[in-house]
């Protein structure tokens, strides 16, 4: 992942619930540095903007549940909103991504237990779901985890150079 | 000889210090300062530490003569504190922990500035006021605790500071309490002002109100000057901590008396301390700036307290506490 002001670019991305997905800072990069995937209805967001989740009021997707209480006619029908976005980030390999995991997932909560955040590794893959009471929640803690990311690809780049200066067959590292 | 590795961001400087046996070996610090009228904010504050705290980092182990191999631990500032900025900074204690492989402590920010103060100063039990822009405590240490005799009941007495700072558009280079001192000498009126100790607690939430009230019409009409109101309010505000300081000695019968914290730095308060001590017969112990202000090397020292304590802080258990007290640190390392 470039550190934060490399340009953007467009890639693929996993998303559940809000339309809108999550995207965020950087792209690709440069060979040999994970990069992170926009979701795809982040197309067309300038690089570096907080990403937009939009849709969310018009189709809340699966966390959104009716209460059946209440639902007498004239009477007011409680609605649980959620809104959920996935990233995907691709490391050089499992060892990178798990270690990214470790540094990212314990004990932070977000604002007060109102976001949910879940992290799984797939492959090389980094996958974090996040799951908020409502959009705007849901926008604050993709920036804060965005930035949190940031600070830990340029941490393993800075203080273990190994993990990527490794040169790859055919990227002409 | 266990060298440990400190990372402090809990307000607006982000410090990154190395200690090895009680001798500092780096402390490099930098600030976030804003313009003045204004303070700073958390997502800002955090994103200014998250800009430059590799650079730091890289800067401590090289002033230190270091590699990551010889750190024995890592410590960084677990609260109490601005969410975001501690946030930012113990993202990172927990990354080169595991990259490196080392073990990881939370400190407590009020803890490291006592430790650090008790380290410089050589003082061996004293009564602690620990005054700063976020905390306004006096401290003592009783049975494996620093226990809290008296405190702020609302705001902290530097926020009180740099808050009236706004009012007059003081700069906050390098810092708004700074420069109130530099203008207080220059005060020649006492402008009288709400003065509140409530037993062993102290209120700062009122001056502040009526400060800021007044101050605007009293400029205005010639009364007094801004040299005026900075005097009228460091004599206060200080007034009420040496009297609760005082309360807390006599109680406990403590014959040293220890300053800690940015407001710390303040040769007012330090003076007007020592005049009290100088009356009961006791001691005052106090630190220069590099280790009054917020700065990583306390939060290393008191990191390395821990390390030997046999304290350690699991990964999961790695995050932040914004509200962290004092006295919820059980002190092992103390007899």
């Amino acid at each position: 992942m470039q550190a934060p002001g490399g340009s953007g670019g467009g890639g693929r991305g996993c998303r559940d619930g809000a339309e809108g997905g999550a995207g965020g800072p950087g792209g690709p990069g440069r060979p040999g540095a994970p990069g992170v995937w926009e979701g795809a209805g982040a197309e067309g967001a300038a690089a570096g903007e907080a990403p937009q989740v939009e849709g969310a009021l018009h189709s809340p997707g699966r966390g959104a549940e009716a209460s059946a209480e209440g639902a007498r006619p004239g009477s007011r029908r409680r609605l649980n909103w959620f809104s959920t976005s996935s990233l995907m980030v691709p490391f050089l390999s499992f060892m990178d991504a798990e270690i990214a995991r470790r540094y990212l997932a314990p004990g932070v909560e977000a604002l007060g237990g109102a976001v949910h955040r879940e992290f799984t590794v797939i492959g090389s893959d980094l996958v974090i779901r996040l799951t908020a009471e409502n959009p705007s929640l849901l926008q604050i803690s993709v920036a804060s985890l965005l930035n949190q990311l940031s600070v830990v690809v340029q941490a393993m780049q800075r203080f273990v150079p190994p993990y990527f200066l490794k040169p790859q067959p055919g990227k002409g590292g | 000889m266990p060298a440990v590795l400190g990372f402090e961001g809990s307000a607006n400087k982000i410090g990154v210090g190395v200690v090895r046996d009680g001798k500092v070996l780096a402390n490099p610090r930098r600030t976030y300062v804003t313009p003045p009228g204004t303070g700073f904010l958390p997502g800002d504050t955090a994103r200014h530490h998250r800009a430059v705290i590799l650079d730091l980092l890289r800067e401590a182990l090289t002033e230190a003569g270091l590699t990551s191999h010889d750190i024995d631990c890592i410590a960084y500032t677990k609260g109490p504190g601005m969410g975001a900025p501690l946030v930012s900074v113990a993202i990172v204690a927990r990354t080169v922990a595991q990259l490196w492989n080392k073990p990881l402590l939370g400190v407590n920010h009020c803890i490291g500035h006592i430790e650090m103060g008790r380290l410089i100063t050589g003082a061996t039990s004293p009564t602690v006021l620990y005054v700063s822009g976020g905390n306004t405590q006096v401290i003592a240490y009783s049975e494996r605790r620093y226990r809290i005799f008296g405190e702020t009941i609302d705001i902290a007495v530097g926020n009180c500071l740099d808050r009236f700072a706004r009012v007059l558009k003081i700069s906050n280079d390098p810092s708004p309490g700074y420069n109130i001192e530099q203008m207080a000498k220059r005060g020649k009126k006492l402008v009288e002002l709400p003065y509140t100790v409530k037993g062993m607690d102290v209120s700062f939430s009122g001056i502040l109100s009526f400060i800021e009230d007044v101050a605007q019409r009293m400029l205005a009409t010639g009364e007094c000057t801004p040299e005026d109101l900075c005097f009228s309010l460091q004599e206060t505000v200080f007034a009420m901590l040496v009297e609760i300081t005082e309360r807390a000695m006599a109680h406990c019968g403590s014959q040293e008396a220890l300053i800690v914290g940015g407001v710390g730095c303040n040769l007012r308060l330090q003076e007007m301390m020592e005049t009290m001590c100088q009356e009961r017969g006791a001691k005052l112990f106090a630190t220069d700036e590099r280790f009054c202000i917020d700065n990583g090397a306390m939060i290393a020292h008191a990191g390395w307290e821990m390390f030997q304590a046999g304290h350690r802080t699991p990964i999961r258990d790695s995050g932040i506490t914004q509200r962290y007290r004092t006295d919820e640190v059980e002190v092992t390392w103390r007899d």
